[in-house]
């Protein structure tokens, strides 16, 4: 009985464990991200099957009988060439892990010195505002009516993240990146967004209230109907962070 | 050299190592002051201890200094590898104030939050639970 | 060598043997004993681990679907900080430090701890400090609701006015003192304490976890009560610490300058639990002691070097640094497992209760480790911090060590704490309804959070299509509650119905078990004579009839015992 209803349990679990593995990029860095995760996803795999293994192995193989006077084997209390090598394993594992996350790291954190478009993030309770410092326009959102921001495919985009108020995260699940909106600091990060689509952001760190009311998407969009819609929208002073980051 | 000076020695070596790559590779302030901080307390720690019980310092007085440090920090087995010999303070099974102080202290706490109304009293009440506490063995005794 | 004698009454506690003892409520209230202090300790822990299991089920009951079914926004929000703070401050710290307490003394051959009345003194503040924070449910205004780590400006009184976060902020503060003298006993417990022969590489591996442990809360909670002062400060006195002249991110950094460590230090003793039962229930010795000791030194060294990986996306921190030291801990935990593993192999397992429960643990705990070594990654944390990975990861982490080691704990313990057994039948039916309903509950998030739901939401969007695991995860949570009413039912009546224990249930191997169960005031009439770290099975080993067989040496079974010194010696070497 409770093994059947484990096997079903079980099986509930592998698929959603193989559904949920699949990253699926849109951005440039996103890429990287993604294929560093199937790394980690591997060598988690295989500790994760050596470690159950030796476990499992141990307990059905080594099995004794109940009861607090049944024989005791010969005692073995430690083997110093079996201690060494565990203790190297993990070193290698872990100094591999670490390169590969250097070298990715580097890759997402990368500012370019002029990105084609500079968008200012600012996180207030409870929405975001979108500001294109370059040409003025402002995109507003509130809880009640989520901000939609259009942005271009193929070009770099660069985010300047401010907080109104309290710290709050710039979150888009699709780009596999989220950067906090801190009070007294700027942050930023650049991504080049390689397929359109609508894709929904949702504040990443609790900030009150309607912390899971603070929505927004963004629409990517083609570079010749981005600059038709910019064109299109008139300046605005209403800014929540005044000339934070004026270029 | 006593066990517990050699823990602390080696908590204080190790936010030194770590705080100084810290310190190198990082530079920033609240980190690096934290490490300080360790440091601080563990060099304090051992000083007073050693200072009110020069004999927790006893087998250090051979060999190279490197060797001496070694020594202390290290993890060989200790040179006396029997305990102090401490007993526990001794007191009676059953004693009241532990918990009147201990609701002193949240009294006052609340004091701090509500206002004079209950800080006062609190205090009133520390003060009370403080000299039954250190009396108390006076008077059983 | 012969056996060191211990009389029940030794002289110096002579004078008090005599004094007027009270009974039944007032003993409670006024005790000194630190096997009642620790039962204190560990009833009141599980009473808060009842409150915030039932939080955390409203709170499941919420998420079951899309839209707001039961909570609003706020009261969900006050929820989810008080689950928080429940399970680590009010459940998980006090919950080691009732075991340690207990544990010990006994385990070390002490009569008591080194401070009796201090002792006490920490469990009332901390059950006082504990009943003010959740005073909060009593104001109009609610209880905190910043999130248990309360990061300003949130947690200003700017953003959260009201008394709730002021009795959160103090309810914690005196609770991190109520910790640290508390740990201050325990480290002076185990340094000066010891019986005779008790040298600290005899030290059983429970008591190693809670030194170092102990360490970690002397070092860790002052950084706590720095930042909570200084918060008080700027919610109640016009300070500025962390907001517009001062710097929110400092906050952060104070307090998982704590936060971080403090993981280790619920985790650590039940690690250290799980240390003493593979072995007995093995019949075993621990497979590489000293590299149990050292790994354990590792983790606790390496907790303080951590501590901004949960600040990866602030922009703020140095993120290479932080990635490599996280990494760093995976190599001693992994030695850990291999250890665990290596004394299971050879051995002849016993599958009883406490055996069933550490081994899920473990299988539970691999699961957040390997997980945790995700997270360690920056660009990784980029896509599921502040997700429900990041929840399942920590649940993963905590119910591995504070769950399952911990009940694995009581399953041990409990004969030696109450003289009764706990029905093994009722406690198989308890670890499999837990393991499979914790799996179904937590399983399904690490999706969740890859597929990008934030934590601390109260409500999500249908189109998101997050409802179904989250219904998964609801149900999963209802079978961890029919596990936690079977354990209840399993506890309350094995009180009275429970088998006799007798002194030794297990075939135990540390000192714990050469004494009644439970133990007399002042543990010991007699205690072993102590050549190594398992004397209990050493003397057993000893006696050819008890092994049916040829006795056991312990001289050859491969570690060199330590050279006797007479007792004049010790005095003075």
């Amino acid at each position: 009985m409770t093994r059947r209803r484990g096997l079903t349990v079980g099986g509930v679990l592998v698929a959603a464990l193989l559904s949920g593995c699949i990253l699926e990029p849109v951005t440039d860095s996103g890429r990287d991200v993604a294929s560093l995760y199937w790394w980690f996803m591997l060598a988690a795999a295989v500790v994760f099957a050596i470690v159950i293994g030796l476990m499992a192995w141990s307990i059905i193989r080594f099995r004794g009988p109940a009861g607090r006077d049944a024989p005791i084997p010969p005692l073995i209390s430690g083997n110093m060439a079996l201690e060494v090598v565990w203790w190297a394993l993990p070193v290698l594992l872990v100094a591999v892990l670490a390169f590969f996350t250097i070298v990715v790291l580097g890759r997402v954190d990368a500012h370019g010195e002029d990105p084609d478009v500079t968008v200012e993030v600012t996180g207030y309770q409870w929405g975001w505002q979108f500001v294109f410092p370059d040409t003025g326009v402002v995109v507003n959102g509130t809880a009640a009516d989520p901000a939609s921001l259009p942005l271009p495919v193929d070009r770099t985009i660069a985010f300047e993240i401010h907080s109104a108020d309290v710290v709050h995260s710039f979150n888009i699940p699709a780009f596999l990146i989220k950067r906090d909106a801190v009070p007294t600091r700027v942050n930023r990060f650049d991504v080049v967004i390689e397929e359109e689509g609508t894709y929904g952001g949702q504040c990443g760190e609790f900030c009150g209230l309607l912390h899971a009311r603070q929505l927004f998407e963004i629409e990517a969009m083609s570079g010749e109907d981005f600059d038709a819609w910019l064109a299109g929208q008139e300046p605005s002073e209403a800014r929540l962070m005044p000339g934070a980051s004026a270029p | 050299m006593a066990e517990e000076l050699r823990t602390f020695l080696r908590a204080g070596l190790w936010a030194l190592v770590a705080g100084g790559i810290y310190l190198f590779f990082v530079g920033e302030a609240a980190g690096t002051a934290l490490f300080a901080a360790v440091i601080v307390a563990a060099v304090a720690f051992v000083a007073v201890s050693a200072a009110m019980a020069p004999r927790s310092l006893s087998g250090l007085d051979e060999g190279s200094p490197l060797g001496r440090l070694i020594r202390a920090v290290g993890f060989g087995e200790p040179r006396e590898p029997d305990p102090l010999h401490g007993e526990p303070e001794v007191v009676p099974l059953a004693s009241p104030w532990p918990i009147v102080t201990a609701a002193a202290l949240v009294i006052a706490g609340l004091g701090l939050v509500f206002g004079a109304w209950l800080l006062l009293p609190g205090i009133a009440l520390l003060v009370i639970g403080g000299i039954g506490w250190l009396t108390q063995l006076d008077r059983v005794g | 060598m012969t056996a060191v004698e211990r009389p029940a009454g030794a002289p110096a506690q002579a004078g008090y043997e005599h004094g007027h003892v009270h009974e039944g409520i007032v003993a409670w209230l006024t005790t000194t004993d630190h096997k009642k202090v620790g039962v204190l300790y560990m009833a009141a822990a599980l009473i808060f681990f009842a409150i915030g299991g039932l939080m955390s089920l409203l709170m499941r009951a919420e998420l079951a679907a899309p839209g707001i079914q039961l909570l609003d926004l706020g009261t969900y929000n006050q929820l989810f900080t008080m689950h928080g703070t429940a399970m680590i401050f009010f459940f998980a710290t006090p919950m080691v430090i009732g075991l340690a307490n207990y544990l010990v003394p006994l385990q070390i051959g002490a009569p008591d701890v080194a401070f009796p009345r201090l002792n006490a003194f920490t469990f009332w503040l901390f059950l006082f400090s504990a009943l003010i924070v959740f005073g909060g449910f009593a104001l109009t205004t609610g209880a905190a609701a910043f999130g248990w780590y309360g990061y300003p400006p949130l947690s200003t009184a700017t953003y959260s006015p009201g008394l709730g976060g002021d009795l959160w902020v103090m309810g914690l503060f005196l609770s991190g003192i109520s910790s640290i003298l508390g740990a201050v006993n325990l480290i002076a417990t185990m340094f000066a304490l010891r019986a005779p022969g008790m040298s600290m590489f005899r030290l059983p591996l429970f008591t190693w976890n809670i030194l170092a442990t102990s360490i970690l809360i002397m070092l860790c909670f002052p950084v706590l009560g720095a930042a909570l002062a200084m918060l008080f400060i700027d919610r109640n006195l016009g300070g500025s610490f962390f907001t517009d002249a001062g710097d929110p991110i400092v906050y952060q950094h104070l307090f998982w300058f704590f936060g971080h460590p403090e993981v280790y230090i619920i985790a650590l003793p039940f690690f250290g639990v799980i240390t003493e039962i593979v072995p007995v229930f093995s019949r075993q010795p621990l497979f590489g002691y000293k590299a149990f000791v050292f790994a354990t030194i590792l983790i606790a060294s390496y907790s303080f070097s951590v501590w901004a990986h949960h600040m990866f996306t602030t922009g703020a921190v140095n993120n290479v640094y932080f990635a490599i030291t996280s990494f760093l801990i995976a190599i001693p935990t992994g030695v850990k497992f291999f250890g665990w593993t290596a004394t299971m192999w050879r051995g002849s397992i016993w599958f009883a209760t406490p055996m069933l429960f550490v081994v899920g643990g473990m299988a539970v705990f691999l699961i957040g480790g390997i997980t945790g070594i995700f997270l360690a990654s920056p660009p990784i944390d980029y896509v599921v911090h502040d997700t429900y990975y990041v929840v399942a990861h920590m649940h993963y982490v905590m119910f591995g060590t504070a769950a399952f080691a911990m009940f694995g704990a009581i399953y041990y313990w409990y004969p030696k704490f109450t003289g009764h057994m706990l029905d093994e039948g009722l406690g198989k039916l308890h670890f499999w309804l837990l393991f499979i309903g914790f799996n179904v509950t937590f399983f399904p998030m690490h999706e969740l959070g890859l597929d990008g739901m934030p934590r601390r939401i109260g409500d999500y969007v249908e189109s998101t299509g997050w409802g179904d695991l989250n219904l998964l995860a609801t149900v999963g949570t209802v079978v961890i509650a029919a596990a936690v009413l079977v354990f209840a039912w399993n506890f309350l009546s094995s009180l009275s119905l429970g088998k006799p224990a007798g002194d030794d249930p297990w075939g135990g191997h540390t000192l714990e078990w050469a004494t009644s169960s439970p133990p007399p005031h002042h543990n010991f009439t007699r205690l072993p004579p102590i050549t190594s770290d398992r004397p209990v099975l050493d003397e057993r080993l000893a006696l050819p009839e008890r092994t049916g067989g040829e006795p056991v040496d312990p001289k050859t079974s491969g570690e060199e015992p330590l050279p006797s010194r007479s007792q004049e010696d010790r005095h003075h070497g």
